[in-house]
C-alpha cells in the first residue's frame, strides 16, 4: 500500500483525483494539501511515499515545491497542458499525468511507481535516495547513487551526473550532514567525493591525496582528511 | 484602408513641367540673342517649341505604351533610334519656322545643320532621361507602398489567427473541472458545459469580424469568468462596472477577454488567496477607457508577454486608429491593464 499526498490548488481537481484513486487498491490517500507552502508541511509530517503534483500553483511551481525538499519523494506530476512544464519532463522522463486524467493511465503510472517504492523500501538499497535538481528551465530527478561528485560555487554546489553538472541552491556543508558518510567522502572545503567512482588514488607530496573519479575528474584530498580516506577506504 | 496621398503627389505634373521646360528652351534661345530681338524670331522661337512639346508628348505617348524600354533597365536600343527619329522631325519643323517667318533672311548653306540636330538630340535625350528617373522613383514607390500593405495584411492575419488559438491551459482544466462536477452536481456541470461551448464558439468566430460591440465582448467575458468561477471558487471575486450607453462601443473582439485571462492568470491563478478583477467602463471626455485590474505585481516581464502585450496593442491600432492604446500599470497592489479608446468609431 502506497501513502499518497495529493497536492492541487483546485479543490475540483483534487476530488476528482481522490474519486479516480478510490478504485486504485494500492494507494491510501494520506492528505491533501492546496499550495506549495502547505505540501512542504505535509510532505514532512506525514512522510508520504508518493506525491501527486500539479505543476503550476500559486506561490510557486511544482519543480520550485521539490526543489526546496532535501530528500524527493516519488512524484506523479499532473498538469493539465504547459508547454514549458513538458518540455522539462522530456529531459528528464519524470511521470506525469495530463488532466483530465484518464483511469487507465494512472493504473499505469501507479504500477511504474509501486516498484519503485518497493525498491526503495527493501532494507538492503538504501541508495535508491533521490534530489530534485532545477537550474534555470531544467530539472533532473537524480538517484544519490548517480552523483559521482559535489563541488561547492559559492552558495550553490555543482553536481556531477551522467553528462549534466547543474547548480544547485544549497551550500556543501548543508549537503554533507544528511548524505551518508560511508559513500559521500568529503574530500577537502571544496569537494564531496561518490566513493562508488573513485578509480585512482595517487598519494602527493604534502602528503593528500589526488583522487581520479570516472571521467578523468581529479579531486584533492587534504593531509588532514587523507587519514579519514584510508580508514574509510580500508574497510 | 490606404492612407490618402499628398495633394502634391495627386498633382498630374507632366503637362507644368512640359510647359515650363519647353519655355525655358525657347527663353534660353531668346535671350541668346540679346540685342534688339525681332519680333519674327520671337515667332519662330514659339513655333519649334511647340512642335517640339508635341513631338515629346506623342514620345511620352509610344513609352507609355512600351514601358519595359524604360524599366526595370532603359533599353538604349530602342530608346536611341527613338531620339534620333525625334531630332530628325524636330529639326525638320525648326528649319520649317525659320523658313516661314525668316527672321535672319533666307538661308543660305547647311553649317548651321549639325549644331541644330546636336542641340535637339541633346534636349531629347534629357527629356528622355529626366522622364525615366520620374518613373523609376515613382516605381520605387510603388514597390515600397506595395510591400507594406502586403506586410501589414499578412501582420493582420497572423494576429487574427492568434487572438482565435485556444488557450490549451484553460480548456484542459475546465474539462477536468466538468468531470469532476459530473460526480458532484450534474446541474453545475451542464451549466459549465454550455459556457464553455458559447465561450468556443465566440474565440473561434472572432477572426471574422473587425470590431465587436463591447456588450458582445462581455457576454464571452462573462462566461470565461463564470467557468474560472467553478475551478478557483471563493479565490476569484468579480465586479463589473459598465458607464451606461458604453454597451455599443466597438472593440476588436477578444481585445477584452485577453486582458481578463492575463488578470485570472497573473492575479488568481498565482495567489494562494485569489484575487479581485475589477472591469469598469468610462468615459473620460471624447475617449474611453476600459480597465481590468486584478490584485498583484507586473512580474518581469516573459518573452510571451511582452509578445502578446505588443500584438495586442498593433491588432487595437489596426482596427481601431493610432488614437487606441493600451497600457498596463501597477499601483498600490493592483496590476491594471487600461484599453483607451476614441468614442466616435
Amino acid at each position: 500500500m502506497m501513502r499518497a499526498l495529493l497536492v492541487d490548488d483546485e479543490r475540483l481537481a483534487r476530488a476528482e483525483l481522490r474519486r479516480l484513486l478510490a478504485a486504485q487498491p494500492t494507494v491510501e490517500i494520506v492528505g491533501e494539501a492546496a499550495n506549495a507552502s502547505d505540501a512542504l508541511q505535509q510532505i514532512a509530517t506525514l512522510k508520504p511515499d508518493l506525491v501527486f503534483l500539479d505543476v503550476q500553483m500559486p506561490g510557486g511551481s511544482g519543480f520550485d515545491l521539490l526543489a526546496a525538499l532535501d530528500q524527493a519523494p516519488e512524484v506523479i506530476f499532473t498538469t493539465a497542458f504547459d508547454r514549458y512544464a513538458l518540455q522539462a519532463f522530456e529531459v528528464n522522463a519524470l511521470d506525469y499525468l495530463q488532466k483530465p486524467i484518464q483511469a487507465q493511465r494512472l493504473t499505469a503510472a501507479l504500477a511504474r511507481a509501486g516498484l519503485r517504492v518497493a525498491r526503495e523500501k527493501t532494507p538492503t538499497a538504501s541508495g535508491a535516495q533521490k534530489i530534485f535538481i532545477k537550474d534555470g528551465e531544467r530539472c533532473w530527478f537524480v538517484n544519490l547513487s548517480n552523483i559521482r561528485l559535489f563541488e561547492s560555487d559559492g552558495n550553490y554546489t555543482r553536481v556531477y551526473f551522467d553528462g549534466y553538472k547543474p547548480l544547485l541552491l544549497r551550500s556543501l556543508n548543508q549537503l554533507e550532514e544528511r548524505l551518508d558518510p560511508q559513500r559521500f567522502f568529503r574530500a577537502s572545503r571544496r569537494h564531496i567525493v561518490n566513493l562508488g567512482f573513485v578509480q585512482q588514488v595517487t598519494p602527493t607530496d604534502g602528503g593528500g591525496l589526488d583522487l581520479l573519479l570516472e571521467d578523468q575528474l581529479a579531486v584533492e584530498v587534504s593531509r588532514r582528511r587523507a587519514a579519514q580516506f584510508k580508514s574509510l577506504a580500508s574497510l | 484602408m490606404n492612407p490618402p496621398r499628398p495633394a502634391l503627389a495627386r498633382l498630374n505634373w507632366y503637362w507644368p513641367i512640359q510647359l515650363v521646360g519647353w519655355h525655358v528652351v525657347i527663353l534660353a534661345n531668346l535671350k541668346f540673342e540679346h540685342d534688339a530681338i525681332p519680333r519674327s524670331y520671337v515667332a519662330t522661337c514659339w513655333l519649334f517649341g511647340i512642335s517640339a512639346m508635341l513631338l515629346s508628348d506623342g514620345w511620352h505617348r509610344v513609352l507609355k505604351r512600351r514601358p519595359q524600354w524604360i524599366a526595370p533597365r532603359p533599353s538604349w536600343g530602342h530608346v536611341v533610334p527613338g531620339l534620333l527619329l525625334l531630332t530628325v522631325m524636330q529639326t525638320a519643323a525648326a528649319t520649317l519656322a525659320f523658313a516661314i517667318f525668316q527672321p535672319f533672311g533666307l538661308m543660305r548653306d547647311l553649317t548651321w545643320l549639325p549644331g541644330a540636330l546636336l542641340f535637339w538630340f541633346t534636349l531629347f535625350l534629357l527629356w528622355t532621361v529626366f522622364y525615366m528617373a520620374v518613373i523609376s522613383l515613382r516605381r520605387a514607390n510603388q514597390f515600397e507602398a506595395e510591400a507594406m500593405r502586403l506586410e501589414i495584411h499578412a501582420k493582420d492575419a497572423e494576429l487574427r489567427a492568434l487572438q482565435a488559438q485556444v488557450n490549451p491551459h484553460f480548456y484542459f482544466n475546465s474539462l477536468n473541472s466538468v468531470r469532476a462536477l459530473i460526480y458532484e452536481d450534474h446541474d453545475a456541470a451542464a451549466q459549465l458545459i454550455d459556457q464553455l461551448a458559447s465561450l468556443m464558439r465566440y474565440t473561434l468566430q472572432s477572426g471574422q469580424a473587425e470590431t465587436v460591440p463591447l456588450a458582445q465582448e462581455l457576454e464571452a467575458v462573462n462566461a470565461y469568468l463564470t467557468i474560472e468561477k467553478i475551478r478557483f471558487e471563493e479565490r476569484i471575486r468579480v465586479s463589473l462596472h459598465i458607464e451606461p450607453g458604453l454597451e455599443l462601443v466597438r472593440i476588436p473582439p477578444m481585445s477584452l477577454q485577453t486582458l481578463v485571462e492575463n488578470a485570472v492568470k497573473y492575479g488568481v491563478e498565482q495567489s494562494p488567496n485569489g484575487s479581485d478583477i475589477r472591469i469598469s467602463a468610462r468615459r473620460h471626455g471624447n475617449m474611453i477607457a476600459i480597465e481590468i485590474a486584478n490584485v498583484g505585481t507586473i512580474v518581469p516581464f516573459s518573452n510571451s508577454t511582452r509578445i502578446g502585450l505588443h500584438n495586442a496593442r498593433k491588432r487595437l491600432q489596426l482596427s481601431l486608429g493610432v488614437q487606441a492604446s493600451l497600457d498596463l500599470s501597477e499601483h498600490s497592489g493592483w496590476v491594471k491593464a487600461t484599453l483607451t479608446l476614441p468614442e466616435a468609431a
